[in-house]
């Protein structure tokens, strides 16, 4: 959710529509992805991603078009695979999906569903949907889920061409998850230094040898503010970023974020804040240290003004992703 | 010689943490050890992965890093003569 630059909330529909307009600005600008998250909170205006995505999927003709994350746990795993393979079919093939636990719990309770079975849900729902993308009928017991006798689910998604990627947030069994079924991997890192994360991609690397899987696309989700300088992009950071973070600190017992902690994390950390050149920098040393594959600016938060959110998108194609290329071709990578 | 319960997020730091500055650590998931052991082997190389009673039984201090809504699959008489440190919480 943006603010109006007289410090009124936007409307749920103003936030909507502007994001489609981000969206297509993304595509017109000749970004790879565009990756939507679920929420089910205040200040978040997107809870049913894939309507959002379907409306791109028919106002883009190019961009890839994800969710980050489709929260598995409190889903239905059939219904899940008819909504993206509609968006499959309406989108000619440029659907994308990312599962994850999701990082806020509302959706449990919403639901009607256990949050003590957090990890019992995830596993059985990723079992059926994998069933359920892998095979062309599926016979299914379960406990948490339906059963399901030699059953075909509509639409077909081609050839089960629906690129799949997990989103981890540093547990150890969702990297293993994540190899054991042959799946890409998505790390979300909101806090701390990106090398801190290169066990987890070794222990991914690792356990699809054992599992005799493939490595599939890796990649790192952090949350970014491009502006023409480093100061101006520093200061909406620390109040807008800073916002976020300590309205679901205060949810989860985290202190507040001081000047010290979002220094840090402007600067070694997690914050992708600066200007073109700052953030292009960065970015291409995050994905020369960990070898990664993709990399997922995650924008707007906290509610930023909806100018930031488009200079951010702005920037970020036209100028931070050209020079990330530049640098890592130049390192020779 | 410190116990991990729990071979989550929190465990696994932990356990890397402890082997870090020299402790020995037992670490142990909620299932038999060879469910952790790729992970321990990766993330906290050096730590032992073992079952829960053992790594009670064969450790002085015992850490709780195990999801609450999980704790009632400590048996508390286990614990008895053993300096616990709890560190679950709500999240």
């Amino acid at each position: 959710m943006a603010f109006n630059e007289d410090g009124s909330k936007m409307t749920y529909r103003e936030s909507l529509q502007n994001i489609l307009k981000e969206g297509q600005l993304a595509d017109a600008l000749g970004i790879d992805i565009f990756a939507l998250g679920e929420h089910h909170r205040e200040e978040y205006s997107i809870s049913s991603p894939e309507i959002m995505l379907a409306a791109l999927a028919s106002s883009t003709s190019r961009i890839k078009l994800s969710t980050a994350v489709t929260v598995l746990s409190s889903d239905d795993p059939v219904r899940i695979y008819e909504r993206f393979a509609t968006l499959d079919g309406i989108s000619n093939g440029r659907a994308q999906i990312m599962l994850g636990r999701g990082s806020f719990t509302e959706s449990f309770p919403l639901f009607g569903y256990d949050l003590e079975k957090y990890t019992k849900l995830f596993d059985e729902k990723l079992a059926l949907f994998n069933e359920l993308i892998t095979k062309d009928k599926v016979t299914w017991s379960g406990e948490e889920t339906q059963n399901l006798a030699n059953q075909t689910v509509y639409p077909r998604i081609e050839k089960h061409q629906l690129p799949v990627f997990i989103g981890i947030g540093g547990t150890p069994e969702s990297v293993l998850r994540t190899a054991r079924y042959n799946y890409a991997m998505m790390i979300a890192i909101i806090g701390g230094e990106a090398i801190r994360f290169e066990p987890y991609i070794e222990l991914y690397k690792n356990a699809t040898e054992e599992y005799g899987t493939q490595v599939h696309q890796i990649g790192v989700h952090s949350h970014g503010i491009i502006t023409e300088t480093d100061q101006e992009a520093y200061d909406i950071g620390w109040k807008y970023i800073k916002q976020s973070m300590d309205k679901v600190g205060r949810d989860r017992g985290w202190p507040e974020m001081t000047q010290k902690r979002y220094d840090f994390e402007v600067g070694q950390g997690a914050y992708y804040v600066g200007s073109v050149e700052t953030v292009a920098q960065k970015i291409a040393q995050t994905t020369s240290e960990l070898g990664i594959d993709r990399f997922d600016l995650v924008y707007g938060t906290g509610g930023q003004l909806e100018k930031t959110r488009l200079e951010t998108i702005k920037l970020y194609a036209t100028k931070v992703i050209p020079r990330v290329k530049e640098i890592l071709v130049k390192a020779g990578d | 010689m410190i116990g991990i319960i729990g071979a989550g997020k929190l465990g696994m730091t932990l356990a890397k943490l402890g082997q870090n500055v020299g402790f020995r650590i037992n670490i142990a998931g909620s299932k038999e050890p060879d469910k952790i052991r790729l992970a321990v082997s990766v993330l906290a190389k050096g730590a032992t992965p073992m079952f829960v009673k053992d790594v009670i039984k064969s450790s002085d201090i015992i850490i709780l890093a195990l999801p609450l809504s999980q704790y009632r699959q400590i048996v508390p008489d286990q614990l008895k003569g053993k300096l616990v440190i709890d560190a679950m919480n709500y999240w």
